[in-house]
């Protein structure tokens, strides 16, 4: 990878593109790739380079200490106190290399971070607030609360191509609240409230899980994430009350919803 | 004189054949050998415990341990393996090299030495035992509040968790009295001439590994105690709904944090004298290796809130602690590219011990590697609590460490104080000029 294509890159993370078109997902993807390559190719140089020293300088029987490059080299002597060798110069150069290309990886995330840890602005200014859910983790459950106070669960219903706040927080033990697909995690603490955003690009079924041992339903406590057409997610959202829950909002409109996901779902998956 | 020393033991302790002698021995060089059988046995628990969890994962809903059975194996595989193992390891080696590489004739407190061996035997003992009792923690190696205080662990397993939590306090009590006793003798018992800084590597990394010890473990201590509070008081320490989990946290990687050094410190001495021995040649950058050691030690105290990214801290406290983190690991670069160029004109015999503090190198730039992308917060908010943090972890912390420190049993103890390992040779003979050769073949 160039230079080029780095700053290409950077360019996309520090926000040069507009609206939706940048999620957190997205900023992951970028940095994880460029930290692949570059991680890659740094293990390649540095591996490589040890093992042709090793096989080079192996004592094979043949080198004779009075060579010229054997001369300035220290070899331990019986009776002196620990030195070291010459080298120290090569061993800083290598060094600072190191420090840069490490320190600037990090400068460079840091915005990453920085997006990833705000509000997203720039969709507020087009009109499109972002959705406000309150999520509580409860052995081994998710529970969801909209605007209007409605509860959902285990099942979370959320429109595409919105930006969703979540306010994070537990009802008994710690736990982590993560979808995978959308690179959105958050510890849900008891006592404390954490945030997280993130957009749902395609509708579909998704998954929510615990990513916090947090007893032996732990592995079980996972739930769906149903991203849905906006207008779709509007009708669904019309339908649910001030303090309704998925229980008590009458059956057949939890039923009707699912349907509603379900066939919003399968086309989608086919014009895919 | 250490020849004399050495018979005055000889004396008043029964030979290496009886039992008695191994149950009453003080000598540094017996509790290093008990202490390296005792974390072997340790290991072979905790990998038994590893087969266990691999064994349910077989398949899908696996129903052979069932829930808290498995959550309770992996529980214990990682303390058997991070307090049990790996460090008492290190500190058998630690015990049979220190007092030599200064020259030193025993530790300063041999009885307390032989006390903090029997404590730790114990404490690993109930920590065992725990599992017949009801059931032993089973919240993770981390034990996260408020999960393991009583109210979310059925009421029949209490007497386990309890037993547990002992088990921790023994084993904080031992390795105590372990470092306070290292300390002494680094400081009082070296050599005449011998300066700190002149020290053999694996014994300025033993150094620098119970100065970390020492603190980190009183965190670590102050944590457990509180949550006997909570088991056999009632408080309500870390049950409280504001902040008694993240108190539990904070203390927890206090020590936590440190403890990945505490860990991996001893590995680092090992490889420095394994790659200085076999490649007959000088560390590169021996004072700068020094320092970046002790840097690391001291740093290692200021980066544990790296663990706590998601817990809402907030923006100003997250970069300091991204800053420091990245901070502590560029004196490691500056470690491996040492023990690197120490390879270059050398002269390098590929024998056993040399083979594996080789590999160890190798996954240790793998785990370093990987580090860096967990550096990076928002990379880090994604990977918690996946694989890629236990492998990176149980990569550089664990094989890392145990494979560089089979390089040194490698090299047969057993026959220190006749022919010292060859590492030994070139770097202490101070006190009379011992007979041996750094190209000795082994």
């Amino acid at each position: 990878m160039g230079p080029g294509g780095i700053s290409t890159e950077i360019a996309y993370v520090l926000g040069q593109t507009s609206g939706l078109s940048k999620t957190p997902a997205d900023v992951f993807e970028t940095v994880y790739l460029v930290f692949l390559i570059l991680g890659t190719l740094v293990g390649i140089v540095v591996i490589g380079y040890t093992l042709t020293k090793a096989y080079r300088y192996r004592d094979d029987g043949k080198r004779d200490d009075k060579s010229e490059s054997d001369k300035k080299v220290v070899r331990p002597v019986l009776g002196h106190l620990p030195a070291g060798s010459g080298g120290g110069k090569k061993l800083f150069v290598s060094f600072g290399i190191s420090a840069v290309i490490v320190l600037s990886l990090i400068v460079w995330t840091y915005s990453a971070l920085l997006f990833v840890d705000d509000t997203p602005p720039e969709v507020e200014a087009e009109g499109e607030e972002p959705l406000e859910i309150d999520v509580v983790g409860k052995q081994f459950n998710w529970e969801y609360t909209y605007p209007n106070n409605h509860t959902e669960e285990p099942t979370l219903y959320i429109p595409a191509d919105r930006p969703i706040r979540l306010e994070v927080t537990s009802a008994d033990v710690w736990h982590n609240y993560g979808i995978n697909e959308f690179r959105v995690k958050s510890d849900a603490i008891p006592g404390q409230t954490t945030t997280a955003w993130f957009v749902a690009e395609e509708t579909g079924t998704y998954e929510a899980v615990c990513y916090e041992l947090c007893g032996s339903g732990h592995s079980a406590m996972r739930g769906d994430v149903v991203v849905m057409e906006q207008e779709k997610f509007q009708d669904w959202y019309a339908n649910t009350t001030d303090g309704s829950t998925s229980g008590s909002v009458s059956s057949d409109v939890t039923a009707d919803t699912d349907a509603n996901a379900d066939a919003e779902t399968a086309p989608t998956e086919g014009e895919a | 004189m250490t020849e004399h020393a050495d018979h005055d033991h000889e004396h008043h302790l029964p030979p290496k054949s009886s039992v008695k002698r191994w149950l009453v021995t003080t000598n540094h060089k017996d509790i290093g050998a008990l202490y390296i059988i005792t974390s072997l046995f340790f290991l072979i628990a905790g990998g038994i415990l590893a087969m266990m969890i691999r064994t349910q994962l077989w398949t899908p809903g696996g129903s052979i341990l069932g829930g808290q059975g498995y959550n309770q194996a992996v529980t214990s595989h990682g303390l058997l393996m991070v307090f049990w193992f790996i460090s008492p390891f290190a500190f058998g080696l630690a015990n049979y090299l220190v007092p030599l590489q200064i020259g030193a004739d025993d530790l300063a407190f041999p009885r307390l030495n032989a006390m903090s061996y029997w404590v730790y035997l114990f404490s690993g003992l109930l920590f065992l035992a725990s599992f017949f009792l009801g059931s032993s923690l089973a919240g993770g190696w981390t034990i996260y509040q408020p999960l393991n205080v009583p109210a979310y662990i059925p009421e029949v397993n209490q007497v386990g968790s309890l037993a547990t939590i002992f088990a921790l306090m023994l084993f904080v009590a031992s390795v105590t009295m372990g470092s306070v006793n290292f300390l002494t003798t680094f400081y009082r018992m070296r050599a005449e001439g011998l300066r700190v800084r002149d020290m053999p590597l694996f014994s300025v990394s033993i150094l620098l590994t119970v100065w970390m010890m020492l603190f980190a473990f009183a965190a670590l201590l102050a944590a457990v105690i509180l949550l006997s509070f909570d088991h056999l008081l009632g408080s309500v320490w870390f049950s409280t709904a504001e902040g008694g989990s993240l108190l539990w946290a904070h203390l927890f990687w206090f020590f936590g944090h440190p403890e990945v050094y505490i860990v991996f410190f001893p590995a680092l001495g090992v490889m420095a004298e394994v790659f200085q021995t076999f490649s007959g040649k000088r560390i590169v950058g021996r004072k700068w290796f020094v320092i970046a050691m002790a840097l690391v030690a001291i740093q290692s105290f200021v980066v544990w809130m790296h663990h706590m990214f998601l817990t809402a801290i907030n923006l100003p406290i997250k970069t300091i602690f991204m800053a420091t983190t990245i901070g502590i690991s560029l004196p490691f670069d500056l470690m491996v590219f040492a023990l690197i160029y120490t390879l270059v004109k050398g002269k390098i015999r590929f024998k056993t011990p040399f083979l594996f503090s080789f590999g160890a190198l190798l996954l240790f730039i793998l785990g370093g590697i990987t580090g860096v992308f967990l550096g990076a917060v928002v990379l880090d908010y994604q990977f918690r609590g996946t694989y890629w943090v236990a492998t990176s972890r149980c990569f550089s912390s664990g094989s890392t460490s145990f494979i560089s420190r089979c390089s040194s049993s490698g090299r047969r103890p057993g026959a220190c104080s006749t022919t010292p390992p060859s590492s030994r040779c070139g770097t202490a003979s101070r006190r009379s000029a011992r007979s041996c050769s750094p190209r000795r073949s082994w």
